[in-house]
């Protein structure tokens, strides 16, 4: 016994000594590589702090978005700059790198480590010797990753970039491509829900708001649409669309990359995070989604600069010519978040407090969500903007805002939702300004009277409820408008294949489901689908070859559905 | 009405650069005292500090160290005729010496720094 703790002590000794030798001699090799370079370097000096703001004296060739340091007294603390003003500059605290944070170890917050009269150093690109702008490292590595709006890991994965690689450097703040770069839209987004791909459609490249109340299923609605990417990414992966489409035809018919997708929390608790990270996992679609996290409890400069970030990291696999998502969860936060850096900075507060520029803020944003063009390697960035409003109300500063930037919206009503029609979508208020270029033409041709016969029924249902007898013709829409309201619900985290809500519309709105009972509905779907899938999938890789409803396909269509309807 | 810094500051430069006299500044400060602007004094000597140099073509040198050294010879290499200096001690430096022109521009060339660059990365 006495043998083997001296045998043990003897080996701990000896790696002790191996690894600080190691060290040693690392430090040794860094110190006689260290060739001094001293330069001017262009400071100021800090006149006030508070409240993660600083206004600095001096640097008077500061540019706005550059990265500033401010030696504290426990290491160097970074900022950047928002406002230039004759003699002063107001900046945003950053904070320190997270690796020099782990490394002093301690969990001061950097807006205490700043004091007035501390020096502020302007930072240069080493490389160009320019003005070192606020970016970020981007790459496929980061696929998977949980960051921070500065690109730092938060998931206790490691470094997201080794060494040897060379990550690229996007700006936060960067132009949106122009217009001879871009052509409309005209690739679908299949988001798997029913009521959205049938009525309100999204094309690759639009701006598509989701707006509604608390507790509306905003998130779920945009987790649907995450999960719903793998999904459609492992159907066409599995069965490769015919030899004989040629590639422009796939490309057009939205079959070309698969998406990319980026969600960005903005001030969302920490266990809301963790729970959404959590169902990416299960679902398999954290392998293509990037989070990018500014909690509640992180500071208001990162609530603002998360929205930059995530979409910087989109314009890396746009430019690349691949298809990316984003969504921002939520844009009434980061206008909140920049009102109160606007308010510290002593900009002149206009409507409900918010700055005069909030509505650039958010235009300058989504305008970034862009299809390029072939030239510019046909690559796009879907931008899924998330407003929650206050007691449904639309008529608020940020909502109509956003709303008149956006190419439409999915308008969720707590009423529906309480009442049990889920997704809880406003049929009447949403609207896809430009999605219906994109919409598949089998989508197109089944779902074209659905917007109108739902709005037929809620005028009919209104009506009923005053009036005590109803003639047959009027019972009879009004039954299937209820049929329809029910094959159009969905539970969440069960995006359905864009094939399958073909055929399902198909079969409701061609009267095929009547003579079943409203109630009945959601296990006559399923009955339905699963029988397609056991005994007629060609059906479902003929829509999905296809994508259009041609006298060939509808008449298989209708064989099936009269076959399964017999047999019911 | 109020005045603001910068306004005082250029008065303030274009009255020392006409008459350098105590006379002037003891007025300046009356001035604005019967204007409630005391508490803007500090700013303002600060603005008219840069004010003036600029306008003279001078510049203001501050040489720091950790520990009292001889600088003539440093400052003979720095200085023109007409730069104003002074000499801080600052012993956060650890070693070596900081010069900082205008309070814009510094070259430091601290043991401190020099430590810092071989155990943080830079910034880029």
């Amino acid at each position: 016994m006495r043998i083997r703790i001296f045998v043990n002590s003897h080996y701990i000794c000896n790696w002790h000594h191996i690894m600080s030798q190691e060290i040693i001699e690392k430090l040794k090799q860094q110190i006689e590589g260290y060739k001094e370079k001293p330069e001017w370097e262009e400071i100021g000096k800090i006149i006030e702090v508070g409240d993660g703001i600083v206004k600095i004296s001096g640097l008077s060739n500061c540019q706005s978005q550059e990265v500033l340091v401010i030696e504290s007294e426990k290491g160097e603390v970074r900022a950047v700059a928002l406002n230039l003003e004759e003699d002063s500059v107001g900046a945003l605290v950053l904070g320190r790198d997270a690796r020099s944070a782990r490394e002093a170890g301690d969990p001061v917050l950097e807006s205490s480590l700043i004091k007035s009269g501390q020096t502020v150093k302007r930072t240069l690109r080493h490389s160009s010797g320019q003005a070192n702008i606020l970016s970020i490292p981007v790459g496929g590595q980061l696929l998977g990753r949980v960051v921070d709006p500065l690109g730092n890991a938060l998931d206790g994965k490691g470094p997201i970039f080794s060494e040897r690689d060379k990550p690229a450097i996007q700006f936060l703040e960067s132009t949106a491509p122009n217009v001879l770069a871009r052509e409309s839209v005209n690739q679908p987004i299949h988001t798997g829900i029913k009521a959205i791909d049938s009525m309100i459609p999204i094309g690759r490249g639009q701006r598509e708001l989701v707006i509604g109340d608390r507790q509306t299923g905003k998130t779920a609605i945009a987790l649907d649409m995450i999960i719903n990417q793998g999904k459609e990414r492992q159907s066409s992966s599995a069965k490769p669309p015919s030899h004989k489409a040629t590639e422009g035809q796939r490309a057009s018919e939205g079959r070309g990359n698969p998406v990319v997708c980026i969600y960005v929390a903005i001030g969302q608790k920490e266990s809301k995070i963790a729970k959404i990270v959590e169902t990416l996992k299960n679902n398999n679609a954290l392998d293509y989604t990037i989070v990018v996290s500014a909690s509640a409890s992180s500071p208001a400069a990162f609530w603002y600069l998360a929205p930059f970030a995530g979409c910087a990291i989109g314009e890396y696999f746009r430019d690349k010519g691949k298809d990316a998502l984003i969504i921002y969860d939520d844009l009434s936060k980061h206008a909140w978040a920049y009102r109160q850096i606007s308010l510290l900075l002593r900009r002149p507060p206009g409507r409900e407090a918010y700055p005069g520029d909030i509505f650039y803020l958010h235009s300058r944003l989504l305008e970034r969500a862009a299809k390029l063009n072939k030239e510019n390697g046909g690559g796009s960035l879907t931008a899924i903007p998330i407003i929650e409003t206050q007691l449904g109300d639309v008529t608020a500063y940020i909502p109509t805002n956003v709303i008149s930037i956006t190419d439409g919206q999915i308008y969720l009503e707590s009423d529906l939702f309480y009442q049990g029609t889920r997704p809880a979508v406003n049929v009447g208020l949403s609207v896809s300004r430009v999605g219906g270029a994109a919409q598949t033409k089998a989508m197109k041709k089944v779902a074209g009277k659905l917007r109108l016969q739902l709005a037929q029924f809620r005028e009919l249902q209104t009506f009923v409820q005053f009036a005590s007898d109803v003639d047959q013709e009027t019972r009879e829409k009004i039954h299937k408008g209820r049929i329809v309201s029910e094959v159009l619900k969905q539970t969440d985290l069960a995006p359905m294949p864009f094939e399958e809500q073909v055929l399902v519309l198909y079969a409701a709105l061609n009267g095929y489901f009547d003579k079943f009972q409203p109630e009945e509905i959601q296990k006559v779907e399923a009955k339905f689908l699963e029988y397609v899938k056991d005994l007629h999938e060609d059906i479902l890789d003929l829509l999905k070859e296809k994508r259009d409803i041609t006298e060939e396909v509808e008449s298989k269509i209708k064989s099936v559905i009269y076959k399964f309807i017999e047999n019911m | 009405m109020r005045y603001k810094s910068k306004i005082y500051a250029k008065l303030l430069v274009s009255l020392l650069i006409d008459k350098k006299s105590k006379e002037v500044f003891d007025n300046f400060i009356k001035l604005l005292e019967r204007n409630g602007d005391l508490k803007k004094a500090k700013e303002i000597i600060q603005l008219a500090e840069k004010l003036y140099l600029k306008k003279v073509g001078s510049k203001k040198v501050t040489l720091e160290s950790a520990r009292k050294i001889n600088s003539k010879d440093i400052l003979k290499k720095i200085l023109k005729e007409g730069d104003f200096w002074e000499e801080k001690i600052n012993t956060d430096l650890i070693a070596g010496i900081k010069v900082i022109v205008d309070g814009e521009k510094q070259l430091n060339y601290s043991l401190k720094s020099k430590l810092d660059k071989i155990f943080s990365h830079r910034y880029e």
